[in-house]
């Protein structure tokens, strides 16, 4: 049996984890694992913006993948609002025209319109998959938080970290 | 033969990072594989070492593993499809 099922699982540091990813290590006193894991997780996130853009997290075309990136905390909301707001309004960016169908005489006015800032190929998708990572990997970092306890030196002497 | 260096570089002093794509993934996409693998190890090796004095070690190795399955999945199916199913009868 794991040594984990002794310890009682701490919800509100899971909430603090999902708040801001390596929140609820800190909190439990863990402070560099939890800033560790907050460079992981945000490391990816932010990589996953760099490469795809604000585009590749949508709540409307890619809804599946952003269930998963739900996971890396409000910052996806922040991502997927500005992705609204700057990108899908042509604020940021001018709208385009997408492609009439081959052979069809189609009104321009009539056509849906893209950012030109929109993500396309291999930049979408390794985009979209690291910050759905990202969301995954603050799951694993949030459910350790709830049952993680303090790091502080004991008389044990060195079995910080190790959970009771 | 033209060089497209130039323009790479224009390319990249008109970038607007976060709000667009990176320009020019197409050409090195694989090698996101590595960052991906780094930050993925750093944030699970963070909730499972013991001792936080193993965890770069356990952190690099986790990296290296994963980017070895990858390779090792990549070249398995690269094999599949380029060497044996071309062996497979056509009817």
């Amino acid at each position: 049996m794991s040594d984990t099922a002794q310890q009682p699982f701490r919800p509100l540091l899971a909430v603090l984890g999902w708040v801001f990813p390596g929140l609820g290590q800190w909190f439990a006193g863990a402070r560099l694992r939890g800033v560790f894991a907050a460079v992981g997780v945000l490391g990816l996130f932010f990589s996953g913006l760099l490469v795809g853009g604000l585009d590749c997290v949508d709540s409307e075309e890619d809804r599946l993948w952003y269930i998963g990136q739900l996971g890396a905390g409000p910052l996806v909301i922040v991502a997927d609002v500005a992705n609204t707001q700057l990108l899908k309004s042509g604020r940021a960016a001018p709208l385009i025209s997408a492609a009439a169908p081959y052979g069809t005489a189609v009104n321009p006015a009539d056509l849906p319109k893209f950012s030109s800032f929109k993500g396309l190929a291999h930049s979408n998708e390794f985009g979209t998959l690291l910050v759905f990572l990202a969301g995954l990997m603050n799951l694993v970092v949030l459910l350790d938080a709830g049952i993680r306890t303090s790091e502080r030196p004991t008389r044990r002497g060195s079995d910080a970290g190790v959970r009771a | 033969m033209t060089s497209l260096a130039p323009f790479a570089l224009v390319q990249l002093f008109a970038w607007s990072p976060i709000l667009e794509p990176a320009p020019g993934i197409a050409h090195w996409w694989w090698a996101l594989s590595i960052p991906m693998a780094l930050f993925v190890a750093m944030a699970y090796k963070a909730t499972r070492v013991k001792e936080m004095s193993e965890y770069w070690g356990a952190t690099i190795k986790m990296m290296v593993q994963i980017l070895a399955v990858m390779v090792g999945i990549a070249v398995g199916l690269a094999l599949l499809i380029q060497v044996v199913l071309p062996l497979l009868p056509a009817e």
